[in-house]
């Protein structure tokens, strides 16, 4: 049953167990409301998945998987789940199905989905967002708003939340986006795995880390020192699991080194400097839409040497 | 019918509003149709402006088109598209004043429409005027047809109204991006989709 | 007569422009009383708005306004009204927005303590988001507002109804609720200074 489903990917196997802790780790700070939402979202992104690919009489690819986990993760855990449906509905169809089905995708699934829906109800996504901790049961979203704000919202105000707290995961944000401790582990085995490119994800915190130590010193913007500002908000999340996606990165070295620079810099240009809170997500597909063109560049360096030889050739 | 006449008007229509649909097929006056398509009245509004802009400049220029030196050929339809636009312009502008304030410079950029020139130049330059009329005003419908569809659904996701009635009750939550242009660009690229999977299945050749 | 000839080319293009061009003379010229009469009806419309007057229809905006007097005080253009012995002033504002300009009108009681109404004339703010400013409960928020020190803070993240001098900014639209915060709060330094001498 399940072969007749599935293609078989033992790389997008070792994502999602790299996810597994910070979905239980999500499971703790937000109790029901992860499984609502993953009840949703499974069945919505593998469906319509299935639909689209049995026009085409191919199966589905276990990276939705990967697509559906990650979008849970993204998400303020107080979303409605009818926008979680919409999201991850939208995301695999126009993000990947439309361009073909897996490994032909130029954005990044579970990012354009939640771009779409934060556009879609900015609102309900400002007040989507909780107090962490004992099963989800110590705030109600939208009441107890002030205390459950994010990291990055107290730091905008210029309060500066404890350094462990943020280390390790208890506080406000997207509901498997806080735990530094966690997702840097996770990058770890997938580095160790071969999973993903560490030169993405260290490309991707040099750009980020880069930006923001200018603009800390420069004083454009005094409210983020800069190891909260890596650690607070999806910055990390994004180089781990993000920039690292196999299909919409590019190949070459040096362009995986520009790649992940590009996204952390862009991230935090309109983190910061935007009207935009959602810098890491625009960040990733900005990024995404430079990645082929990366490789070609990085390749036609290569190529350069030759090509106007033969031209001289048939001048002569 | 006239006797310049290469076409019969039934497969005109089936041209312009189908197989050769200016915004699917052509893929013309995308700008407009990304900018104004919201709220289906003012959607309404604007494309009725374009109809009456083809269709009348499509009838001036086959008037025209005999005592026109060929040096001149492309700025007297220039003009004459003008024309039409700055008097759709003004009536709006006196009657309609809150229209024409929403279409803002869209009414004024109605003249850079190219399905405007493109039918001028493609037919009323060799067709005989009630041809010609008749050619504008189904390619400005079949523009019309298109955008009217966007602004459906852009108006009812975006607002949760149709013709500003609401349709919805007070507790809808409005899909904000319905009412930027960027979803239109979804919008059109579904249609363009279906229209086309239709036309292969109606074995019409795609282009 | 040789069409393609450059005389008959002149002679040609000249007579065409001079044929459409007069036509659009006469629409312009047959229309023009009804534009000018749309744009007052706008601003009167909107002054009457942030004055808190009811109003049906076109008629009614021009019968209503006809008992506000319009004074001028330190330059700016001021709407004057005097009812049941209370005198009210109401202006059109405007100022920068996150995106673009946000025109106002604003209304205050003559000391310049409390805030009349508010109208938003026009703006680009972000639809959804800043853009907001538009709905009702946004702008009744502003109706009898008592001002604190003058001025009055946009607060985000809570509830404000019934407190002197605040009002509740839009979830999520920070940079058009600091703008507004701004807007309001120079407009009303402005009026202070113009209506100081009266009082």
């Amino acid at each position: 049953m399940y072969k007749d489903l599935f293609i078989k990917q033992p790389i997008m196997r070792k994502v999602i167990y790299s996810l597994v802790p910070i979905y239980l780790f999500s499971l703790y700070n937000y109790g029901w409301r992860v499984l609502a939402l993953s009840a949703v979202i499974f069945p919505l992104g593998i469906l319509t998945e299935y639909v689209v690919e049995k026009t085409r009489g191919k199966k589905v690819s276990e990276a939705v998987l990967v697509t559906c986990m990650l979008f849970v993760l993204i998400l303020p855990p107080a979303i409605p789940l009818w926008i979680a449906a919409v999201g991850i509905i939208f995301g695999v169809f126009f993000a990947k199905e439309v361009y073909g089905g897996f490994g032909r995708n130029i954005f990044n699934p579970a990012i354009s989905a939640r771009i779409f829906v934060w556009i879609s109800f900015p609102a309900i996504f400002a007040n989507g967002f909780m107090r962490p901790g004992a099963f989800g049961t110590l705030s109600q979203a939208g009441i107890d708003a002030v205390s459950a704000g994010t990291p990055l919202a107290l730091l905008d105000r210029g309060e500066v939340p404890a350094f462990m707290d943020v280390l390790l995961g208890f506080t406000g944000g997207s509901m498997g986006e806080t735990s530094a401790v966690l997702i840097i582990l996770a990058g770890i085995y997938l580095v160790i795995t071969k999973t993903a490119q560490w030169r993405l994800i260290v490309g991707t915190l040099i750009g980020a880390g880069g930006v923001m130590t200018a603009l800390y010193y420069s004083g454009m913007s005094p409210n983020y020192p800069p190891e909260y500002a890596i650690l607070s908000g999806s910055i990390l999340f994004v180089a781990v699991f993000m920039s690292t996606d196999p299909v919409s990165a590019p190949n070459k070295p040096v362009a995986q080194w520009l790649y992940g620079i590009i996204i952390g810099a862009v991230s935090i240009i309109i983190r910061n400097l935007a009207g935009f809170p959602e810098g890491t997500s625009f960040g990733v597909l900005i990024g995404n839409v430079f990645a082929s063109l990366l490789d070609e560049l990085v390749t036609k360096k290569k190529k350069a040497a030759p090509v106007p030889a033969t031209a001289e050739g048939v001048k002569a | 019918m006239s006797d310049t006449a290469v076409k019969d008007p039934g497969a005109i229509l089936k041209t312009n509003l189908w197989t050769s649909n200016p915004i699917f097929v052509q893929v013309l006056g995308i700008c407009s149709a990304l900018a104004v398509t919201n709220l289906l009245t003012n959607t309404m509004i604007m494309t009725v402006g374009v109809v009456f802009t083809t269709a009348m400049s499509s009838l001036t220029v086959s008037l025209m088109k005999s005592f026109i030196p060929r040096k001149v050929r492309m700025v007297v339809q220039t003009l004459i598209i003008a024309f039409y636009v700055i008097i759709v312009d003004i009536v709006l502008r006196a009657y309609l004043p809150e229209v024409s304030r929403n279409l803002g410079p869209y009414v004024g950029l109605i003249i850079t429409n190219c399905i405007i020139m493109g039918r001028a130049e493609a037919f009323a330059q060799s067709n005989g005027p009630i041809l010609s009329f008749w050619d504008g005003m189904t390619s400005g419908l079949g523009y019309m047809g298109v955008l009217l569809a966007i602004a459906f659904v852009r108006e009812l996701l975006g607002f949760g109204s149709l013709f500003g009635m609401r349709i919805f009750p007070e507790g809808f939550t409005p899909w904000t991006i319905m009412v930027m242009p960027p979803s239109a660009f979804f919008l059109i690229g579904l249609i363009v989709w279906v229209g086309k999977t239709i036309m292969h299945r109606q074995g019409e050749p795609v282009t | 007569m040789n069409k393609q000839s450059l005389g008959y080319t002149i002679v040609f293009s000249f007579i065409v422009c001079f044929a459409f061009v007069l036509v659009l003379s006469v629409t312009h010229q047959a229309t023009r009383d009804q534009v000018q009469l749309n744009q007052e009806l706008r601003t009167k419309r909107a002054v009457l708005r942030a004055l808190t007057i009811e109003f049906q229809n076109d008629e009614e905006v021009l019968e209503l306004f006809a008992e506000i007097e319009t004074v001028t005080r330190d330059g700016m253009e001021l709407f004057r009204l005097t009812q049941d012995g209370e005198t009210r002033y109401a202006g059109i504002f405007g100022g920068a927005g996150l995106w673009g300009p946000i025109n106002i009108t604003l209304a205050v009681d003559g000391s310049v303590e409390t805030i009349i109404g508010l109208d938003i004339i026009d703006h680009n703010e972000t639809p959804g988001l800043g853009g907001r400013i538009d709905e009702r409960w946004f702008q009744e928020q502003f109706r009898g507002l008592r001002l604190v020190d003058g001025g009055l803070q946009l607060i985000r993240d809570g509830n404000t109804e019934g407190e002197d001098g605040k009002a509740d900014a839009i979830t999520g639209a920070t940079g058009t609720s600091m703008s507004m915060d701004r807007i309001l709060n120079q407009t009303l330094r402005d009026l202070r200074s113009a209506l100081g001498g009266e009082a």
